[in-house]
C-alpha cells in the first residue's frame, strides 16, 4: 500500500489544534474551533468535560475554614475571608494548586473589604511577572500563562505594603480552551479501543437543571434522594427516585415549553424498581418505557425510543419525536412493568427506586453528546474543523481520498469532507447530502461539475469506510471493500491546498464521527481501494 | 469573544438583526452563515410558569415576555485602529437592544461564563 501524503487518525490534539499523523511536520495539522465547553466520552467510558475551563485547583476559595492556606506574617482566616491589615515585604497567603509551566489559568477573586493598599493574585515564582492587582472593592478576573520560573503556588499578597483589607472567593482554572473530542464509542456497556473525532452542531440543552432533581416537581407522590450513587461521569451525584407510599403517580416533572422536533434523554439504572417511564404533555398518549434489567425498550407510544448501554449498570434512555404542541411537562416516571401503561397510579414504600442522571431536552430531531446544566439552559458551540495541508502535500494530478465515518443522523442536510483550493471553485467533496441515506461525491473543476454520484445505504449512524478516486476521466467510488460506482468521463481539480470538514467553502459542515482520513498522491490500484475500505 | 444578551419588540426585529450578519449561499442554494458567532434565540422567555393538570394539559397560561430575546456569543468582533488600539463594540444595531444582567441570566453558554465575558 502506498504511503497516504496526508494522515489524521484522532489520537492528538491541542488547543484549537487536531494533529495528523501524517505529515508530522505541522502542514497536516488541521485547526479546530468550538467556542464552549463540551463532554465526550473517555478512555474510560465516563462522560468528561472538554474545554473551556478545567475544574477548580483552589482548596478552600471561599475561606470557610482556617486551612489549607500557608499564611505569611500579618494574614489571618476568619469571617470567611481571608484578612491582611498592613505590613512590609510584600507577604502573602499561599497555597499549591497544582499550576503547570507552559498553561494559562483563569483567575477570578473578590475584595469584599478594603481600607488603604493594593492587593494582588499572580502565580508562585512570578512576582512582578504578571498579577491581578485590586484597589477597591469587587470582582477581579484575569488570565496569566505561568512560565518557567512559576512554581506551582497561588498567591494572594499585600502588593505595596499598605493593603488593609479581606479577599473572598478565590478561583484558578485551567483554560483548555477550544480543544477537539475523541469520543469513545461504548457498545452494549463496552468502551471501545479506538476514538473517533466528534464534531456536532450548536445545541440546547433545554432542562435547567439537568443533575439536581431534587429542583424539579413530584407528580405526584416520587420524591429525590440527591448523590446517591456514582453517575456515568464517576463521580457520585446520581439521584434516586424514590416511589411514596400513596397510591399516585410515582413521577418527577420539568415545565418546558418547546414544540416540533424533540429529542430527550436520560441516563438510568436500576434499583429496586428497573423500569423507567418518560412522557410529556404534548399528547395524552406519548410515552416510552425502558427496561433497566434488560437493556430493553419496552411499550411505547408516538416516541421513537432507544436504550443504549453504557456499562456500570447505567442506560442511556432516548426519545426523538415530534411535538405538534408544547412539551409543557417533562416527567420521568417509575413504573412496574415494561408493558406498563402510560402514567399507571400505585404505591411505593418511600425507600425503594431507581437512579437518574443527566436529563437532556433539545429542539432537534436528534439527540446530540450531553450537555450539564445547573440552573439554566445551556448551549454547546458548534464546531469546525478545517485548513490541513498545503499545495505540497497534495497531487491535483491524480489521487484517492479517503475516510472512515458516521452520521449523527440521517438528517437530510449536506455534511462534506473536502479536499480543495480553498474555494468551491476546485475541490473534491465526499459525505452526505439532503436525501435520505445517500452519500453523495462531487468534483468540480474551474467551477464546472465533473463528476456526480450519489448512492443509498441502508443506514448512515454505522461506521462505514469510503474511498474517492480522481484521475482524468477515471474516478470511481469504494465503500466498504466493494466499487460502488464510476464515471469515466471528468478533467480533475487544479491547486488542491486544503483538507476540510466542509464543502471547501466553509458550508455544509462535516457533522459526524471520523476515525479515520487519508489521502494519497496516487491513484491506488482497484485492489488496494478494496482492502483499504474493508470493514 | 464576548457574550451578549438582547431583547427585540418581537421575533421578527431579531430575525432581520441575525440576517444582517454575514452569510452566504451555498452550492445548494442553502444559506449558510459566513461569521463564527453563536447565536441562541431564546424567544419569548417564561416570566411565570404556567400552570397545567394531571394530563399536562394548561390550566393557567404561563406569563411570557413581550420581548423576543436572543443571546449571542460573539467571536473575533476587535478592531484594531492605525495606533494600534483595539476595540471591540456589538455589531451594528445591536447594541440598543442589549441588556446588562447582573446574574448569568436564563441561558448560558457552557463552561463560559457570561459575567466574565459580558461586552
Amino acid at each position: 500500500m502506498a504511503t497516504p501524503s496526508l494522515a489524521m487518525i484522532p489520537s492528538a490534539y491541542a488547543d484549537s489544534k487536531l494533529y495528523s499523523l501524517i505529515p508530522n511536520n505541522g502542514d497536516g495539522d488541521f485547526t479546530f474551533n468550538r467556542d464552549s465547553s463540551a463532554t465526550r466520552i473517555g478512555q474510560n467510558g465516563l462522560i468528561q468535560t472538554v474545554g473551556y475551563f478545567g475544574s477548580e485547583l483552589v482548596t478552600n476559595g471561599d475561606f470557610a475554614t482556617d486551612t489549607d492556606w500557608t499564611k505569611e506574617t500579618g494574614w489571618t482566616i476568619s469571617g470567611g475571608t481571608a484578612n491582611f491589615s498592613g505590613g512590609t515585604g510584600n507577604k502573602a497567603i499561599y497555597q499549591a494548586a497544582g499550576i503547570t509551566n507552559g498553561k494559562t489559568y483563569k483567575i477570578q477573586y473578590q475584595v469584599s473589604s478594603i481600607s488603604a493598599g493594593q492587593v494582588a493574585v499572580r502565580l508562585g515564582g512570578m512576582a512582578g511577572v504578571d498579577e491581578i492587582t485590586a484597589t477597591t472593592i469587587g470582582n477581579y478576573t484575569g488570565y496569566i500563562t505561568a512560565t518557567g520560573s512559576a512554581n506551582g503556588n497561588i498567591h494572594i499578597e499585600d502588593n505595596d505594603n499598605n493593603f488593609v483589607g479581606s479577599v473572598d472567593n478565590l478561583s484558578v482554572k485551567e483554560v483548555l480552551g477550544d480543544q477537539p473530542r475523541l469520543n469513545y464509542d461504548i457498545s452494549n456497556g463496552v468502551v471501545q479501543s479506538c476514538p473517533s473525532l466528534l464534531l456536532e452542531p450548536a445545541s440546547t440543552n433545554l432542562v435547567p437543571y439537568s443533575e439536581d432533581f431534587s429542583q424539579w416537581t413530584s407528580d405526584t407522590n416520587a420524591s429525590i434522594t440527591s448523590n446517591s450513587i456514582i453517575s456515568p461521569d464517576g463521580t457520585q451525584n446520581a439521584d434516586k427516585l424514590i416511589a411514596g407510599s400513596s397510591t399516585a403517580r410515582q413521577a418527577i416533572k420539568f415545565n418546558l415549553t418547546a414544540s416540533g422536533d424533540i429529542s430527550a434523554y436520560v441516563f438510568a439504572k436500576k434499583g429496586e424498581y428497573t423500569v423507567i417511564q418518560l412522557t410529556d404533555a404534548s399528547s395524552p398518549s406519548a410515552f416510552a418505557n425502558f427496561d433497566l434489567e434488560n437493556g430493553l425498550v419496552g411499550s411505547t407510544d408516538t416516541y421513537t425510543a432507544n436504550i443504549e448501554n453504557y456499562g456500570n449498570g447505567w442506560f442511556k434512555c432516548s426519545i426523538t419525536y415530534n411535538s405538534v404542541g408544547s412539551i409543557n411537562s417533562f416527567r420521568l416516571s417509575i413504573t412496574q412493568s415494561s408493558t406498563s401503561a402510560r402514567l399507571v397510579n400505585f404505591a411505593g414504600n418511600n425507600s425503594d427506586g431507581l437512579y437518574i442522571y443527566g436529563a437532556q431536552v433539545e429542539a432537534l430531531s436528534y439527540a446530540t453528546s450531553y450537555i450539564p446544566t445547573n440552573g439554566s439552559s445551556q448551549t454547546r458551540a458548534a464546531e469546525t474543523c478545517f485548513g490541513a495541508g498545503t499545495s505540497s502535500t497534495f497531487n491535483s494530478t491524480e489521487g484517492v481520498l479517503y475516510c472512515e465515518i458516521s452520521a449523527l443522523s440521517d438528517d437530510l442536510t449536506y455534511r462534506l469532507i473536502s479536499l480543495s483550493d480553498g474555494t468551491s471553485n476546485n475541490r473534491i467533496y465526499l459525505g452526505f447530502n439532503s436525501t435520505t441515506n445517500t452519500i453523495y461525491f462531487v468534483s468540480e473543476a474551474g467551477g464546472v461539475t465533473q463528476v456526480l454520484i450519489t448512492y443509498t445505504v441502508t443506514t448512515l449512524t454505522d461506521f462505514m469506510k469510503l474511498a474517492v478516486k480522481y484521475k482524468v476521466n477515471d474516478y470511481s467510488l469504494y465503500l466498504n471493500g466493494q466499487e460502488v460506482a464510476t464515471d469515466t468521463l471528468g478533467t480533475v481539480p487544479s491547486g488542491l491546498n486544503s483538507l476540510q470538514f466542509n464543502s471547501g467553502a466553509g458550508s455544509s459542515i462535516f457533522y459526524g464521527n471520523t476515525k479515520d482520513v487519508r489521502v494519497f498522491n496516487e491513484a491506488l490500484t482497484d485492489l488496494q481501494l478494496q482492502k483499504l475500505t474493508t470493514l | 469573544m464576548k457574550i451578549s444578551k438582547y431583547e427585540f419588540s418581537d421575533e421578527a426585529s431579531a430575525l432581520s438583526k441575525i440576517a444582517s450578519l454575514p452569510h452566504a449561499t451555498d452550492e445548494d442554494g442553502n444559506d449558510y452563515a459566513t461569521h463564527s458567532h453563536t447565536i441562541v434565540k431564546l424567544g419569548h422567555i417564561v416570566l411565570e410558569q404556567g400552570e397545567y393538570n394531571e394530563e399536562g394539559e394548561e390550566t393557567k397560561a404561563p406569563v411570557l415576555s413581550d420581548k423576543y430575546s436572543v443571546d449571542v456569543l460573539w467571536k473575533d468582533l476587535e478592531e484594531t485602529d492605525e495606533e494600534g488600539n483595539v476595540t471591540i463594540d456589538h455589531p451594528y444595531g445591536w447594541k440598543s437592544k442589549a441588556l446588562d444582567l447582573d446574574d448569568e441570566g436564563v441561558h448560558g453558554f457552557l463552561g463560559v461564563k457570561y459575567q466574565d465575558n459580558k461586552m
